[in-house]
């Protein structure tokens, strides 16, 4: 619902949904203890409350209340179907928060999510626990920032850290923390390390400020991500998903152009490029909440359950970003959804 | 449109009287009052009560998209810490006799304390044995139709549309509830508390009052009118009706598109497949 009353929706985390059982323990204390003045409210279960029918998350997404709750059941899944595994042959992805404090436009987790709220699993031990289990079994590659944004929780959280820490102690394990994070606060604790990959997903400044509500600024990413590299961490660079915007490709092109002259490219670790897609099921409940987003309501094609740009405009616009790159990064270092979903054959969803 | 329930008329009173709404007769079962944008609802008591009055008028005039629901009334604690005459937000509900709990969203800016609700089918004093035995938690306000207003609206409103306001009443000493107030006492104590609730609801009323419709008639037409003339599948018309709620977002109106329409499509096609022709170059116009 479009609100002219800004002043109707209060602040975010106004309210702390809190497992009965964890309510007294130490983590949830820490994490409650950022929010002095958040209602504390007891449930059962995370589910009590994450999966209500009826919630509306756009609406919900311009408060964002925190759920603390434990993760039962499986917690690594195998990615492959997923996202871009970037050559990867044990891919795996888990889930430690799910939802994001940022708001994207364009952000899949509309369609998968029933609510907006942040759930976090204090239980991250158990997650480490899955991994070592893998890890006996062949490498791993494990996405632990899919479903949120880790980094720019870390004042909070310190997820990142523990994540970082962990590698460092499983050789065999790589992990990416996909972020539009830019403040490096966050990787104040985090010592640099080959086996983590900070994957920052870049748009032009006028995506960014149309369609990224409440991240960074193009400028405050790339001045991150400069340091960072400075600092050796290995950093992946993600344009992914670029949007088909009016005169796109005046404000892409000035757009790599300045990444280009920020970012010594063939120093980044690799480099994504994708258009945006999203899956029917998904799509169609996101038009539902935001039927007022010109980036959902943009006439898609459906091609195998997975909506998208028409083929032609697809292809073009990941060649205009192939050409940009190309001169800067190795071919093989640039990865593109379309050539990985022929490999895959069931490309999914992206964010 | 703002959608009120409350158990009796005393309570509902102040918000009639300041609010200026007219009764209706168009409900002979329970009482109707109507205003501008604003509808309220007396139930009776009770959670069955509760429930019919709500469903019933929510079936009968159908709660829009942005409609929001408010539910209204005394309540009772067994907690002395808790202040008399206070107005209180519910943000968690529990049915007493099924164990089942209810969060409604908070999304909103509002001046009151909050406290879960707990909603039993007897008055409080009759309960307070089993509010013991099954409340973790020992500050609550105690009802008769919170919960089963909750599972009434949620059909017809979602978790972020509702609200549950309760004014705290007694401490569930006397033999009956409300047995300690009359009608009017409790009228005039909902009055004192006029500076916090009427501006809420009027935040509310607004919140409400903002509708949207996307495929406005000028859309409708349009769509009829391609529909005919390009000989136009369901799902190409779909499909043209998505294209025409993405154009409408980037612009004003379809004027444009209707005058390209006048000049690059003829007044009828030979076949469907000259119409898909057209409706592919129609197609690429919009984007
Ligand atoms: S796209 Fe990524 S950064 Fe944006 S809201 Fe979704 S998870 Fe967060």
């Amino acid at each position: 619902m479009k609100n002219s009353n800004d002043n109707y929706y209060d602040r975010a985390f106004t309210h702390i949904y809190v497992e009965k059982e964890l309510a007294s323990g130490t983590q949830a204390k820490d994490i409650m203890k950022h929010f002095p003045n958040a209602k504390i409210i007891l449930i059962d279960h995370y589910k009590d409350v994450f999966n209500r029918s009826g919630q509306n998350f756009h609406e919900q997404k311009k408060v964002r209340n925190l759920i603390l709750a434990n993760k039962k059941g499986k917690l690594v899944y195998p990615g492959a179907q997923v996202c871009q595994s970037f050559g990867n042959q044990h891919f795996y992805y888990t889930s430690s928060v799910m939802n994001c404090i940022y708001d994207c436009e364009y952000c899949y987790l509309q369609g998968m999510y029933p609510s907006a709220n942040l759930v976090v699993f204090l239980n991250l031990e158990d997650m480490f626990d899955e991994v070592r289990e893998l890890l006996k079994q062949h490498p791993v590659y494990l996405c632990v920032s899919y479903d949120t944004d880790l980094m720019a929780l870390e004042s909070i959280l310190s997820y990142g850290k523990r994540w970082a820490e962990f590698a460092k102690e499983n050789e065999k394990l790589t992990i990416e923390i996909r972020t539009k994070c830019a403040s490096l606060k966050a990787w104040e604790d985090i010592m640099p390390s080959k086996q983590v990959i900070y994957a920052f997903t870049l748009s032009p400044e006028e995506v960014s400020k149309a369609y990224e509500k409440r991240t960074p600024s193009l400028k405050q990413r790339l001045t991150c991500i400069k340091t960072l590299m400075e600092r050796d961490y290995q950093v992946r660079l993600c344009f992914d998903p670029m949007l088909y915007i009016s005169d796109y490709k005046k404000i892409y092109g000035a757009f790599f152009d300045e990444v280009k002259k920020e970012i010594a490219l063939n120093q980044v670790y690799d480099v994504s490029i994708g258009v945006f897609r999203v899956s029917e099921d998904y799509l169609k409940k996101m038009r539902k909440q935001n039927p007022k987003s010109a980036v959902l309501q943009f006439p898609y094609e459906n091609e195998n359950g997975v909506y998208q740009y028409q083929r032609e405009l697809t292809n073009e616009m990941l060649n205009f970003a192939m050409d940009a790159l190309k001169e800067s990064i190795p071919e093989e270092k640039i990865f593109s959804w379309e050539e990985e979903k022929g490999k895959e054959s069931n490309g999914k969803k992206r964010k | 449109m703002l959608y009120i329930s409350t158990a009796l008329y005393c309570e509902a009173k102040p918000i009639i009287l300041y609010f200026g709404l007219k009764k209706t007769d168009q409900f002979h079962k329970f009482q109707v009052f109507l205003g501008d944008d604003i509808l309220v609802v007396i139930t009776g008591v009770g959670e069955i009560a509760a429930s019919v009055a709500i469903s019933s008028i929510c079936s009968v005039i159908p709660p829009e998209k942005g409609d929001f629901f408010l539910s209204f009334g005394s309540a009772g604690t067994v907690s002395k810490s808790l202040t008399l005459k206070e107005i209180y937000l519910l943000n968690k509900i529990t049915q007493l006799s099924t164990n089942q709990t209810f969060y409604p969203d908070v999304l909103f800016r509002h001046p009151f304390r909050e406290i879960q609700g707990v909603t039993g089918s007897r008055v409080l004093k009759e309960e307070i044995q089993a509010l013991n035995q099954t409340q973790e938690e020992s500050l609550f306000l105690y009802d008769m139709e919170g919960a089963a207003s909750y599972i009434s609206a949620s059909y017809f409103f979602g978790t972020h549309q509702m609200a549950f306001l309760r004014i705290l009443s007694d401490y569930g000493e006397k033999k009956d509830q409300r047995e300690w107030l009359t009608p009017n006492q409790l009228t005039l104590m909902i009055e004192e508390k006029a500076h916090a609730l009427f501006p809420f609801i009027e935040q509310m009323k607004e919140q409400a009052r903002q509708k949207e419709q996307l495929l406005h008639t000028q859309t409708s037409e349009f769509l009829e009118q391609m529909e005919q003339l390009l000989c136009l599948s369901t799902s190409m018309k779909y499909i043209l009706q998505q294209h025409l709620s993405y154009y409408l977002l980037l612009h004003d109106d379809l004027l444009d598109i209707i005058k390209w329409c006048d000049t690059h499509i003829p007044n009828s096609c030979k076949s469907k497949r000259e119409g898909k022709i057209y409706f592919e170059e129609l197609k690429r116009q919009l984007l």
